[in-house]
């Protein structure tokens, strides 16, 4: 490691490389290359200084931390041309010590599912359609996911969903992650997204010194790595839950409202989603970009075209008439229209270039 | 209270009572594992209702439907797999696993239902 690395560096090479010992143990046979990583390193955050996309995990008990650091590691499998997003939240208790806390796995599956739904605890529940009304009705994907509940002791999706942590206990840092299952339809796509607490094994609170040496803090940086269970559970059930939703898959493009969870990854996922729908030819959606620290007009177009989240059930009611997404063939132009603004005969003025077009076209 | 025995129509030896209450509302149907029947009813929206009928996973390993459960309708009868517009969620005891296709065939490890 050079000396002209800032501190900055210094750590968030340490810190992937932590990250990379752990994914290699788990995982390293289904691998087909080295990860990718993104990380964003805040200074250590007291309560008031929280900035939301990164403050997602409250803690009780003594002290309370927001995560200020946020990893972004791409998995290349051999089996899948896809990659695994997994996002790791990890928190910085004192100087030359990190804390991963928390780990969402997730994919983007290329079809769409008929409605999105979310599974905390034993609870399941329906994730809104845009266009459609808030009335909870079954479908497809649902009774799969209600009959793999039924049969939860045996059920390979349950088991591996049960196997996920919620606690992180340290020291005198006390905390719950909520683990979830969210399974989302998006800009002709699916976001598969799991949650689970990172927590050492209880017996061996054992913490990795890296660097020796050349650290600022003279005695190293201890991390408190994630153990490798978590990972491989979280991992089994994404696949298991990218399974069963290929079982109902349509081919009508959906879009499901996101719902509130304690993490980032849906959102990520949610927004490269529409980047690769809307800019297929672009990079990926940086960091960065999503937690709105860098101001992207990627990201704030996609948020034009789609909403974000499932929102608080005023929003939802806020949103009660329907509206029908259009894309002007002419400009390309991307916004939503009531049904009470469309004639009977569908013809339609684009908002934004005033070009005559066909609704029936344009709706996505 | 009625009690109907219905066979599996598929190994014809397993037997199973459907009970219904006394205003003709499906009350459980005894030994089986058993669910609703779903039926798209518009784009992407479904009904799922024992009243469209009652899909049973059979202890032979196949899958038969219960209709005419409710008061009025013809007697209550047992056909062989599903009627082609119904769905049912099928649960595979050899890969632990959940699915939904219409053929009814688990898309891991092949067994026919």
């Amino acid at each position: 490691m050079s000396n002209e690395q800032s501190v900055e560096e210094q750590r968030i090479a340490a810190l992937c490389e932590v990250l990379d010992d752990v994914t290699q143990k788990t995982l390293g046979k289904q691998l087909a290359g080295k990860p990718s990583y993104e990380v964003v390193w805040l200074e250590k955050m007291q309560e008031k200084s929280w900035v939301p996309a990164l403050s997602l995990i409250p803690m009780k008990r003594m002290h309370s931390f927001g995560f200020n650091v946020r990893a972004l590691q791409l998995l290349f499998f051999k089996d899948s041309e896809e990659p695994v997003y997994v996002m790791y939240g990890c928190f910085t208790p004192r100087d030359g010590l990190v804390i991963v806390a928390s780990i969402e796995v997730g994919v983007l599956l290329d079809f769409t599912v008929p409605r999105g739904l979310i599974m905390k605890k034993d609870e399941l529940s329906l994730l809104r359609n845009r266009g459609e009304s808030s009335q909870s009705t079954t479908n497809p994907l649902d009774a799969v996911i209600r009959r793999e509940m039924e049969h939860k002791k045996k059920s390979k999706l349950m088991q591996s969903f049960k196997g996920l942590d919620t606690d992180i206990g340290f020291e005198d840092v006390d905390t719950k992650v909520d683990r979830y299952l969210v399974i989302a339809p998006r800009n002709n796509r699916t976001l598969v997204a799991v949650s689970s607490s990172a927590r050492p094994p209880k017996q061996v609170k054992k913490t990795i010194l890296y660097p020796k040496g050349n650290w600022p803090r003279k005695k190293g940086c201890y991390f408190w790595m994630p153990n490798n269970e978590t990972l491989a559970d979280a991992i089994a059930l994404l696949g298991h839950a990218a399974n069963r939703a290929s079982t109902v898959r349509c081919d009508y493009p959906v879009t499901s409202l996101l719902p509130e969870v304690q993490g980032l990854l849906p959102v990520y996922l949610a927004l490269e989603a529409g980047r690769m729908e809307l800019m297929p030819e672009d990079d990926s959606l940086s960091l960065d970009e999503m937690m709105g620290r860098q101001h992207s007009e990627r990201v704030s177009s996609i948020k034009e075209s789609i909403p974000e989240r499932m929102g608080t059930s005023s929003e939802i009611d806020s949103e009660k008439e329907a509206s029908i997404r259009v894309m002007c063939p002419h400009c390309k132009g991307i916004y939503a229209l009531a049904p009470s603004q469309i004639p009977t005969d569908g013809k339609i003025q684009c908002q934004k270039c005033s070009q005559p077009f066909d609704i029936k076209a344009a709706t996505f | 209270m009625a009690k109907v025995k219905i066979i599996c129509p598929n190994c014809e030896k397993k037997s199973y009572e459907v009970i219904t209450s006394k205003e003709g509302t499906l009350e459980n149907i005894k030994g089986a594992q058993w669910y609703p029947l779903m039926k798209s009813v518009g784009h992407n929206h479904w009904q799922e209702d024992w009243m469209l009928g009652v899909g049973v996973q059979c202890k032979c390993g196949k899958v038969f439907s219960i209709h005419g459960i409710q008061e009025g309708d013809p007697p209550i009868k047992a056909f062989q797999g599903l009627k082609d517009d119904l769905m049912l969620a099928l649960y595979c005891e050899a890969c632990d696993s959940a699915f939904m296709n219409p053929g009814h065939k688990c898309p891991t490890c092949g067994k026919q239902f």
